[in-house]
């Protein structure tokens, strides 16, 4: 169910539904089947010392202190890279949240988490417009829930609808010529989705 | 391990470079009251005997099933496996099964395609993607020049890969496709096979449109490749 979020942007305040955009639900998915020789599917399971087969979701992560004692994931604080706590960032659904115009190249740096669209009142519409009519951008900070940490978050309009762009903004680096720098180091490439557009 | 591109420029010449992800980390961490950081560990919590399948002696549990787990688990005084339950344990191998976990070898592997609506469409052989940015692919270079501001509310820009000089004359060579981006202020849409195919990085990796941005900085330039998969559409 879509849920009401407040904004302040430049000393206004408007609020709107917002709606995940749930990708296969603009493009469809694709899933791999996997099955036997007689036909039937086959499941990923988990072999354990090569004698022992685990059934799906029969192992779980935990989190253990020094002495090996399980910690609860809520006894956990947050600490900033100074080594100083810092208080939690409340949930966007619990605070007018405050928007600041930026730059488009900070929009264009962000790795994108997801996707939010806004539902926003007929009666409204035309006041959000108002704040986009340059091709305006609109930063926040976003918190699903109250957490320690929030991501970056962008409002933007393309002409017909508005958007949320969630993720994390990136500092780029200037390369000179004697950066010749050879990365050594394995990296992850989340690389998980299909791709059906154009 | 070092990762190669070959691209075009302007020009079409091509030349290989290195690229790397640009993303950054947490700037949070969390740790126990005293900033002892917790340590992750992997635990076995059920094993094949004690699955819900195998407790049920049923594959496809009925709601009524669920229900009368629990009383059925206390009625029969079943155990859980005193040796495993609750072990560390370090990396497992994941391999094909029957539903009964028992080991499936020769499988054949189709790949099912989903309408919005999750509806099958069809399902084909599982053919998976190849590369195509480097050995004797190149990622070429279209010539369609998109500004900026036209670009960023119509597609969804998610990742960013860090283009990088190899030897002075790859420096010269990306320095000039950034220089003539920043000029333009806009982006290059760049694509695998004759420039018109998305790209796919890894073998087995999902395909992508990809888009270079260029700036500059006095001597120095930044050039990214954005990939994308989405559009700005509203469900």
């Amino acid at each position: 169910m879509a849920r009401n979020v407040k904004f302040k942007i430049e000393g206004v305040s408007l609020d709107s539904e917002i709606i995940k955009v749930d990708r296969t639900k603009l493009y469809g998915s694709s899933k791999k089947i996997v099955k036997d020789k007689n036909g039937n599917q086959c499941i990923i399971s988990n072999l354990y010392q090569g004698n022992r087969v685990l059934p799906k979701g029969s192992i779980s992560q935990i989190l253990v202190d020094q002495e090996g004692k399980f910690v609860k994931r809520s006894e956990l604080v947050g600490f900033d890279l100074n080594n100083k706590k810092v208080e939690k960032v409340p949930s966007i659904f619990s605070i007018e949240n405050l928007c600041a115009k930026v730059e488009i190249d900070e929009f264009l740096s962000v790795n994108v988490k997801s996707i939010y669209q806004l539902k926003i009142d007929e009666t409204t519409i035309d006041k959000w417009k108002n704040f986009f009519t340059n091709d305006d951008i609109y930063h926040f900070v976003y918190n699903y829930r109250e957490d320690f940490e929030g991501d970056d978050a962008y409002l933007i309009y393309n002409g017909s609808d508005f958007f949320i762009t969630i993720g994390k903004k990136n500092d780029f680096d200037f390369l000179e010529q004697n950066n010749i720098i050879i990365d050594d180091e394995e990296e992850e490439i989340e690389d998980d989705l299909d791709f059906s557009m154009f | 391990m070092i990762r190669y591109i070959k691209i075009q420029d302007i020009n079409k010449r091509d030349a290989e470079i290195t690229f790397r992800s640009v993303k950054t980390g947490n700037l949070i961490y969390l740790a126990l009251e005293n900033g002892d950081k917790p340590i992750n560990k992997r635990v076995i919590k059920s094993t094949q005997e004690n699955s819900i399948t195998s407790l049920l002696k049923t594959n496809e549990p009925t709601e009524d099933d669920l229900n009368n787990l629990s009383e059925s688990i206390i009625s029969q005084d079943l155990e859980i496996d005193f040796e495993l339950f609750g072990k560390f344990i370090g990396k497992t191998d994941r391999i094909f099964t029957d539903i009964n976990l028992n080991p499936v070898y020769n499988v054949s592997i189709s790949e099912q395609i989903l309408n919005p609506k999750g509806e099958l469409i069809e399902e084909k052989e599982y053919l998976p993607n190849k590369s195509n940015i480097n050995g004797d692919n190149i990622v070429r270079w279209t010539g369609k020049y998109i500004p900026k501001k036209k670009l960023y509310n119509k597609i969804v820009l998610s990742s960013k890969y860090q283009l990088k000089h190899i030897n002075g004359l790859t420096f010269d060579f990306l320095y000039n496709i950034s220089k003539d981006l920043h000029d333009k202020q806009s982006f290059m849409m760049i694509g695998g096979g004759k420039g018109n195919e998305p790209i796919t990085i890894n073998d087995g990796g999902k395909p992508y449109r990809a888009f270079l941005e260029g700036k500059i900085l006095k001597d120095s330039y930044c050039l990214i490749m954005h990939l994308s998969n989405q559009e700005y559409k509203a469900i």
